[in-house]
């Protein structure tokens, strides 16, 4: 039978495991409703950086379109 | 009833020994002054970063730019001030962590002596992060203001981070 420090490790990588996935989402550019809820609910730095990151993402989106090659 | 509400009054201001309550108050809203100058930083990104890279591609389609690696290098220059001041956010939050560190230890019986120095390194931090506010056009947050003034009046003469980093 697991402990509950087992039970507890299983949540917590679970949660982190749900909350990577989430930001990673957000960062590619997924403006979904589920996606916006979680991202609230982190702390406010965590949120300045992911958008930093989702934006890195567009330019590099934005300036491939524009050149039309693939950016390796 | 009146004389227990100035009494409660009066606990409140002096305190319980330890660290005073005004400092405690004052680290307080310097967190949350952090907290939302996190947010005023990411609504600016989010907002000043899309018109940044619209005025790169279109220098790409003028044929300024020609590699992708170019654009982003442009991008990254223009929306420095944006991510300088997230790095000094970040400076701030780390010394702000050690500054409670140091009530702690205070509150333990160690005395006043760490703090006065974590405290003289987030004064001088927070007026770097005042400078890189202002020129990644963010307001600076009234909490952050007003913490500053606190510990201000409590800090030590001078961060001896700085001071082994200047004697260099």
């Amino acid at each position: 039978m697991a402990s509950e420090v087992e039970v507890a490790l299983s949540l917590a990588f679970k949660a982190a495991e749900f909350v990577a996935g989430i930001i990673a989402r957000f960062i590619e550019g997924d403006d979904s409703a589920e996606v916006r809820r979680v991202m609230d609910v982190l702390s406010p730095e965590l949120r300045a950086d992911a958008e930093l990151e989702r934006q890195r993402v567009q330019d590099r989106k934005a300036l491939v379109d524009a050149l039309g090659t693939d950016p390796g | 009833m009146k004389l227990l509400a100035a009494l409660a009054i009066l606990a409140l201001l002096v305190g319980c020994g330890g660290v005073p309550r005004e400092i405690r108050l004052g680290v307080e809203q310097l967190a949350s002054g952090t907290d939302r100058a996190d947010e005023l930083l990411t609504a600016q990104i989010a907002e000043r970063r899309p018109v940044i890279r619209d005025e790169v591609v279109a220098l790409v389609d003028a044929g300024t730019i020609a590699s992708v690696e170019d654009g982003i290098d442009e991008i990254e220059r223009r929306a420095a001030p944006m991510t300088v001041a997230a790095r000094v956010l970040r400076t701030v939050r780390s010394a702000l962590l050690a500054l409670e560190r140091s009530l702690d230890a205070w509150d333990a019986g160690s005395g006043d002596g760490a703090f006065l120095d974590a405290a003289a390194c987030v004064v001088a931090v927070l007026g770097e992060l005042a400078g890189a506010l202002d020129a990644a056009e963010v307001e600076l947050p009234e909490a952050l203001l007003s913490g500053a003034e606190v510990l201000a009046r409590f800090a030590g003469a001078a961060c001896p981070e700085s001071e082994a980093a200047n004697g260099q």
